[in-house]
Order: C-alpha cells, then sequence, then structure tokens
C-alpha cells in the first residue's frame, strides 16, 4: 500500500491531502527535497521507521500545513535488485513497517479499503467501511487476499468431505487466479506474462507476510494491499 | 477515452426510455446518489449548508444527461481548511457517482457567498432565482438571510443568464466539437430558450417564465427566431432525433434576441468614470505569440462574407477581473497585451467560415480573441470564461474603442484613443477594484497559478493600483501593454524599477522572481490605501536564491557512492553542500567520499547506529542549506536535477516539499530487473503536465 501509491503521481502539481495521510500519496525517499524550515518543524525522520519514514515525513509536513508539489523534470535514475531474494526482502521489510506508520497516523478502527476504478483525490483505494474500536482491523480487499481466501476454503471443505462446497471454493480461486495473472499477460504475452506474475506474487506474499508480522507487533490485524 | 464511449453509451440508453416507469428508477437512483453525497458531506466539520441546484433541483431534469450540482457553503472559520475538504470529497465522491460532473461541485465560504451576492450582479441573478428554485438538503437556509433584492431588480438581473448561455452556443464554432449530437441538442434548447426568457423578460413579463413558456412565447412575438426556436423545442421533445440542427439559425437568432434583451443600461448607480483607453502600441501588436500575427488575423478576416471592418481592441474588463476572487482560468487570458479582434457586420457570417478563423486564429489564442460585433451587441466567437457578450450600456469603453481606429492591413484596424464615460458601482470603484486584485496576493493559492496566470495577474493588478493612485477630476488614462504599466508604475515607485524590469523579462526567470512579485504588490496595497507614502523594496533577487543541501546515507556501498557522487559534481546547478552519511560502513566509503573534497563542497559524517532514518537525521543535523535534497546511494541523479528541485520551491514559500521522477537506472538481465524496469517505467510521472 505504501510504496504503490507512487504509481499515481503521474502529473505535475501539488499533491492532495487525504482523510487517511498514509493512504495519501508522497514522495520517495531516493529523489526528494524539503524545506529545512519544514523538517525542522517537524523534528525530523522518524527513528522508529526503518522502512516507510519517507511516507511518514510527508504524512508529517502535511499535517504541520505545508504544501507539496510533484515536479517530474527532477529525474534520478535508480539502481534495482536484479536476484528474486532481494526483491523479496525488500517488500518483506516495506511490509514491516507499513502497520506502524498506519497505526501512527490512525486511529485504531475496523477499516476495509477497496481499490477504486480510477483514482480519486490522487488516492488508489477507497474506504468501504469505517468503525472506531478498541482494536485495530485493516484489510485491503484485493484479487490477492481473496484468492487466498478461496484457496483455504478449498482446503478446509476438502478436510471435511463437502465436495461441492470444495469444487465451488476451487472455481473460484482458478478465476481469481487468472484476474490476478490478467495483468502481465495481457501486456507481455503468456511466458513473459506468467514469469512476472510470478515474481510479482512473490513479492506480494512477501509484502503481505512482512505486514501481517508487522501489524501483529502493534496489536493489530492489517491484511496489507499488493505491490501495485 | 473507454470510459467515455461508455458514458456516451449509457446516456444514449437512458435518453431512449425517458418514460415511466424507467422514469421513476432513474428518479430513485438520482435521489441515492443525491443522498449519497450529502452524507459525504454533511460530516466535514464547517459545513453549514448544502444546496441543490440547476436541473434537478428545480424544471425538467433529462436524466443521464443532468448532473447533480451541488453547492457547499462552509463556515468562515477555518474555511479554507473546509474547503479544500470539501473539494477533495467531492473528487472522492466523483469516483463513485458518475451523475457528479467533475468541477460541478460549488464551495463557497459564507462571506464569500455573501460577497457574490452583493457585488457580482451575476451571482446575485442566480441566488435570486435560487431562492426560489434551490433544495435544501441540508444545514441551515443561508439564502433566507441574504438582504432582500429591491424591486424589479430580478428582471432586470435576467440579461446576466445570456452570458452562459452563449458560452454554451458558441461551442458549435470551435474548429473540433467532440460533444454528441444529443448533448448539442440540449444545450442548445437551454441556451435559445434563457436568450429568449432575457429578451421577454426585459420586455416586461414576470422573471418567473419558464423555458417551454419562453421559447412559445418569443416565437409569437418575433417571427423571424420563430423558426429556430420551434426547431429546438422539437429537439428537446425528442434528443436522439437524427435531424441536424441548422447552426447558423441557432446563433442568429440568439444574437437577435440578445440584441433585444440588452441595451438598458443597468439600474444600480449613477456614478461614473472618465476613461481615456490609450491605442495599442505598435510594439505590441508585433509582439503577439504566433509568427505573423497581423497577416494571420487580415487574412482570416478577408475570407469571412459581410464583414465591413475589423478592429484590434485592447482587452478590459473593468467590471468582471478581480471581482469574484482568486480564478487563474480568469487570469490565463490576460487583459492587459491582450486584444479582442472585433468584425464589425450586419449579419453574423457563416458557422463554417467562423470555425476556420477560429482554426486560423488558434496560435493566438488567448492573447487574441475574436468578437462578432452587429452594432447592437458584439457576441465571442470562440468560448470565454466569461461569456463573451458585450453591449453599448455595459460595455461602453468596447464600444468607445470600435468607433476610432486607424488601418493596418487589409479590413484590419487597430483602435486610438477614446475617451468614454464608463457606468460604475461606486465612486470608489477603481480603489475598489485594485484593492481587491492586489489582495488576492495574500491568498496563498496565488503561488499555484501557472506561471503565465500569475504573470498577468501581476500586470494587471499594477494597472489596477496606477489607475486607483491618478488624481481625481480629470479622465483617467488606461494603459494596455505591459510596457506601459512597466513606465507608469516604475515612475511611481523608481526603487523597484530593476525587480519589474526582470519581471516583464524572460519568462522563466520572472517565473523564479515570484515572491518578490508578491511582496512588491503588498506593498502596492499599502500605498494604494494611504498607509504608506512609497513600497519597500524586496531585497535583492540575488539573495533570494535558496542554497541547497544534497544528503546521501550509504552503507558499505563505496562503488556505487562514487557513481552518485560523479552524478552530483556534474549537476548544471552545483549543491551548495554535500552530506555523505556513513552509516557504519566497513569498507572505503570514507575514502571514496574524500576524494570528491576538490568538486564538491562534502561533509562526511559518520553515524554508527545502523538505519536509514537514523542517517538522514545524523545528515540533516549537518545541513547548511535551506533545502534539503535526499538522494540514494544507488541513484543516479541527472544533470538539471538540482536546477529543477529548486524551481518549485522558488516559485511558492508555503512548499515544504518536492518530490521527482524515479526512472530505471540501466536495463538489468534476468527476468526480476526487467519485471522492475517495467514497474518503474509504468509508474514514472510524466514529464509536462498543467498549464493553467
Amino acid at each position: 500500500m505504501i510504496i504503490q501509491v507512487l504509481a499515481n503521481l503521474r502529473d505535475e502539481g501539488y499533491l492532495e491531502r487525504g482523510r487517511h495521510p498514509t493512504v495519501a500519496p508522497f514522495f520517495a525517499g531516493a529523489n526528494v527535497a524539503f524545506r529545512r524550515e519544514a523538517l525542522d518543524q517537524v523534528g525530523g525522520f522518524d527513528p522508529a521507521c526503518e522502512t516507510g519514514e519517507d511516507c511518514d515525513i510527508c504524512a508529517r509536513i502535511a499535517l504541520a500545513d505545508w504544501d507539496m508539489y510533484l515536479h517530474p523534470g527532477a529525474t534520478v535514475s535508480h539502481g534495482n535488485p536484479s536476484k528474486l531474494s532481494q526483491l523479496v526482502r525488500q517488500w518483506f521489510r516495506y511490509g514491516l513497517y507499513h502497520p506502524y506508520v498506519f497505526a501512527k497516523h490512525n486511529e485504531s478502527a475496523l477499516e476495509f479499503y477497496v481499490r477504486l476504478g480510477r483514482t480519486a483525490g490522487g488516492q488508489r483505494h477507497g474506504c468501504l467501511f469505517y468503525r472506531r474500536l478498541p482494536v485495530g482491523v485493516v484489510v485491503f480487499v484485493t484479487t490477492f487476499l481473496l484468492l487466498h481466501l478461496c484457496l483455504l476454503l478449498t482446503l478446509v471443505a476438502g478436510v471435511l468431505g463437502c465436495a461441492p462446497a470444495a469444487w465451488a471454493a476451487g472455481g473460484a480461486a482458478a478465476v481469481l487466479a487468472a484476474l490476478y495473472a490478467w495483468p502481465d499477460v495481457s501486456r507481455h504475452g503468456l511466458l513473459r506474462g506468467a514469469a512476472f506474475t510470478l515474481i510479482r506474487y512473490a513479492a506480494d506474499m512477501a509484502l503481505f507476510v512482512g505486514a501481517l508480522i508487522g501489524g501483529l507487533r502493534q496489536r493489530m490485524l492489517y491484511l496489507s494491499a499488493t505491490i501495485d | 477515452m473507454e470510459g467515455t464511449a461508455l458514458k456516451e453509451r449509457v446516456q444514449r440508453l437512458a435518453l431512449l426510455t425517458q418514460f415511466a416507469p424507467f422514469t421513476w428508477l432513474y428518479r430513485g437512483l438520482y435521489a441515492l446518489a443525491v443522498r449519497l453525497c450529502v452524507r459525504a458531506l454533511r460530516r466535514i466539520p464547517g459545513v453549514l449548508s448544502i444546496y441543490l441546484r440547476r436541473g434537478l433541483a428545480s424544471g425538467r431534469p433529462v436524466y443521464g444527461l443532468s448532473d447533480i450540482d451541488l453547492a457547499v457553503i462552509v463556515a468562515d472559520e477555518g474555511g479554507a481548511r473546509a474547503s479544500s475538504r470539501v473539494r477533495y470529497g467531492g473528487e472522492a465522491l466523483w469516483g463513485i457517482v458518475p451523475m457528479l460532473a467533475e468541477g460541478e461541485l460549488g464551495v463557497y465560504s459564507l462571506g464569500q457567498f455573501r460577497r457574490l451576492y452583493e457585488r457580482s450582479p451575476f451571482y446575485r441573478s442566480r441566488i435570486l432565482r435560487g431562492r426560489r428554485e434551490w433544495r435544501l438538503l441540508h444545514g441551515a437556509d443561508v439564502l433566507a438571510d441574504l438582504p432582500a433584492a429591491g424591486r424589479g431588480e430580478e428582471a432586470r438581473l435576467a440579461v446576466e443568464e445570456l452570458r452562459p448561455a452563449w458560452r454554451c452556443l458558441s461551442q458549435e464554432l470551435l474548429p473540433r466539437d467532440g460533444r454528441p449530437a444529443y448533448a448539442r441538442h440540449y444545450v442548445a434548447y437551454k441556451a435559445l430558450a434563457e436568450a429568449a426568457r432575457a429578451a421577454l423578460v426585459s420586455d416586461g413579463l414576470p422573471a418567473s417564465l419558464s423555458r417551454d413558456e419562453a421559447i412559445r412565447r418569443a416565437g409569437e412575438l418575433w417571427p423571424q427566431v420563430a423558426g429556430p426556436l420551434r426547431e429546438v423545442a422539437a429537439c428537446r421533445e425528442n434528443l436522439l432525433a437524427a435531424r441536424p440542427l441548422a447552426t447558423d439559425g441557432l446563433l442568429a437568432s440568439y444574437v437577435f434576441l440578445a440584441g433585444t434583451a440588452l441595451g438598458r443600461p443597468p439600474a444600480d448607480s449613477d456614478a461614473r468614470l472618465d476613461l481615456s483607453i490609450l491605442p495599442p502600441e505598435p510594439a505590441a501588436l508585433q509582439a503577439l505569440p504566433g509568427g505573423p500575427a497581423l497577416r494571420t488575423m487580415s487574412e482570416g478576416v478577408e475570407a469571412l462574407d459581410g464583414i465591413d471592418r475589423a478592429v484590434l481592441v485592447p482587452r478590459l474588463r473593468l467590471h468582471s477581473v478581480g471581482a469574484l476572487g482568486l480564478d487563474p482560468r480568469e487570469f490565463a487570458g490576460a487583459t492587459v497585451d491582450a486584444f479582442d479582434l472585433v468584425l464589425v457586420g450586419r449579419r453574423l457570417p457563416p458557422a463554417a467560415g467562423l470555425r476556420a478563423l477560429n482554426r486560423s486564429l488558434a496560435p493566438l489564442w488567448p492573447a487574441v480573441c475574436p468578437y462578432f460585433c452587429d452594432g447592437r451587441v458584439a457576441v465571442a466567437l470562440r468560448p470565454v470564461q466569461d461569456g463573451g457578450v458585450r453591449d453599448p450600456a455595459r460595455d461602453p469603453a468596447f464600444f468607445a474603442c470600435l468607433a476610432t481606429g486607424r488601418s493596418l492591413e487589409g479590413k484590419l484596424e487597430a483602435s486610438s484613443r477614446a475617451d468614454v464615460r464608463v457606468p460604475v458601482d461606486s465612486d470608489d470603484a477603481l480603489r475598489e477594484r485594485a484593492l481587491s486584485l492586489l489582495g488576492l496576493f495574500a491568498e496563498r493559492d496565488v503561488y499555484r497559478m501557472s506561471p503565465r496566470s500569475f504573470l498577468a495577474l501581476f500586470w494587471e493588478a499594477c494597472r489596477a493600483a496606477w489607475m486607483a493612485l491618478q488624481p481625481g477630476g480629470g479622465s483617467v488614462p488606461v494603459p494596455t501593454s505591459s510596457e506601459d504599466v512597466l513606465e507608469r508604475v516604475a515612475a511611481l515607485t523608481p526603487a523597484a524599477a530593476p525587480l519589474l524590469r526582470r519581471l516583464r523579462g524572460e519568462p522563466s526567470e520572472a517565473a523564479r522572481l515570484t515572491a518578490a512579485a508578491v511582496e512588491y504588490a503588498g506593498g502596492l496595497e499599502r500605498l494604494v490605501r494611504g498607509e504608506r507614502a512609497d513600497v519597500p523594496v524586496p531585497p535583492d533577487e540575488a539573495g533570494r536564491s535558496l542554497s541547497i543541501s544534497v544528503v546521501i546515507p550509504t552503507r558499505n556501498r563505496a562503488r556505487l557512492l562514487d557513481r552518485a557522487l560523479r552524478s552530483l559534481a556534474a549537476q548544471q546547478r552545483l549543491p551548495d553542500q554535500v552530506v555523505v552519511v556513513d552509516n557504519g560502513s566497513t569498507d572505503d566509503t570514507a575514502r571514496v567520499a574524500r576524494s570528491f573534497d576538490g568538486s564538491l563542497n562534502l561533509t562526511l559524517v559518520r553515524e554508527e547506529t545502523v538505519g536509514i532514518p537514523h542517517a538522514r537525521n545524523a545528515g540533516l543535523r549537518h545541513c547548511r542549506g535551506d533545502v534539503v535534497a535526499f538522494i540514494d546511494d544507488d541513484c543516479v541523479a541527472h544533470a538539471d536535477w538540482l536546477l529543477e528541485i529548486e524551481k518549485p520551491f522558488l516559485r511558492d514559500p508555503r512548499l515544504g516539499a518536492v518530490g521527482g521522477r524515479l526512472l530505471p537506472l540501466e536495463r538489468g538481465d534476468g527476468p526480476v530487473a526487467h519485471f522492475y524496469d517495467e514497474r518503474m517505467r509504468g509508474a514514472a510521472p510524466s514529464v509536462g503536465g498543467q498549464e493553467a
């Protein structure tokens, strides 16, 4: 949920400020500049964020009533990981600190988010349900999540010996798997698309597990969004 | 594009089924959507009331075409924050509710709403009508608290609707009109019905006349427009009819009805102002964008039938500019240095010819806006923000400039000096206008304008200030080019002359001086108020450039760090300081960093606690720059990186952070590297972007 908002930062201009600063767009730490006065005012970076410190600082600067501006003309090229193990480790680390940044800026509540058909106000996820609770439960309803729910149901139904339910859940899982793979396959063809889907799956899984663990450390259930 | 095609299909389907029981279904859907909007918006702190306006609140909505048009009034206290939250909420709703058109959410603070009611005839007429028609959805009825209208005022204000009507209708003259036929039909119906209503009401009929009634009565009264009126009425009944509307007849009918409705002066005040409008300088005409502008215009006019002469008139909007607050669109077509090309003739030339004219004049837009004038009324031939309908009673300056002229080329003339008395709201009109324009520079939104709109606003405000400071008694000269304005204001505030000259120079240079211009405008405001006798000169602009510190946190990546530092040493605008934070490295990171000591102003910091935020904070403690830029050690900055980063900061002092674009560095091998490349390319923001 945190890095994928970069995909929304398409056009030059001021960033919108959302209700949840952590679902709002922000600038990645690899190419960003701050007015020193603003940084001093918010007291620098939060040492507890080993990743996501860029998201946190943007949220705090916006809260301190500073404006933020995206200027694509300022370009930096970034070296990328080339090994799957590096990629998985990176996303796992991202996931680990998402819940911390989220909990820091939001009150604990039961929250459901869905991916919007089109981005609104620079944000990709719409809040479907929100109710204050003493325990934080944050669920991003994604294809990835539904796919694994269906797989789980298939397994449970199989173990209980309920064949029709197992078939239905298995069928739904197959459909969801196809939906999950579709963006890559349609863009890059079957072979390359399948490879990309597997890589994306590995990264999604790393992020999801990381966020789940990170969430438990914050005493909340955090089912994260996927990487794109 | 896919969304548009789908929307069109859905609209067609809805139009095909505008009968019971479907209309009940549509009404239910619209009611549901309205409820959803209200539920989402009323929770925002500061929202006082929400109204439903226009089609859905009154009259006959066309389900599928009519938009949900809401007006949200927020409290004055914390109004800016509340309106930004309402707008944000509106945008989020826009993602869910298809009937909520983009930009249809009117958000006003209570004070602003009152000001609009008191000062702007257009809003006054809309709000007076709103008393009858708007539906209160939430909160207190603020309309009821507004002071009552004068006797017969609503009838007098009926002509205000002519302007939005013409703005819609003149879309027919755009070279490329992408609207589907049914939308054109509907808009043509609305526009002609409003024009007919305005003509009838100023003829003495009640202001509550309905559109259908207006069309019927006008057809009976004026046989020359009966045909087109019948045609649009038939179109309204069957919007999907394949029959094309005859554009020429529509436009000619509008011009006739507008000419009939206008011509009576507004009776608000008897204050008058003597103006003497200076002729445009040849240099200003030569400086128009788009190549040999005069030749283009002359040839465009020559190709039209029935045009006697064409006059270039300096654009002057005494009433509209500044009264309505800060709307960047208002200033995109500057009024200083801009002209109206007025074609004078007896009949409106055929629409096809006017479309061709618009196409050939496109490079000159918005510095030149074409008008047609038949003596009674003048209409803009391309949709413009303020509607673009002028008549001698309300715009005597426009018509006075038309009367005089010196020949330029072919039928083309430039207006010469014109002396005229114009009606104004009060004796203080010039001072009030100057203060309202200069007051805009205190608003934060002024930094958000595009550089072009900003400069247009700046010169307009300078002109207004200079005019306001002229001694009373005689007639006030109106300078028409920014060169003129510059000379006069510079004579008034000699110390600021170098700044003003640089603001009029190279546009990219001028954009860097935004903050200085804002400060100067603040000084002018105090001068107009009479609080000070001179304008304090903003400090030399050289003192305003920012110093930039770049922070690179790194750990055990000496080779990559070398590459990153080399890219910094090759910057077009060198960093004033580079802080390398060695985050507990065990390799030769320190040696690599020190090797750049000569080419960069380098500070090497050692931070033993491993972790990115620790490293960043350690770097931050050693920064001396006004701006702190961060880059990772595995990155390479493009040569113009810092130059670009600096620009937004220079423009807007309220900017806390600027982010740039990340691109993949090299095409690595293997599927994982390819995967990353594709992702980053897909996610990278596009270069270029918004211009108001």
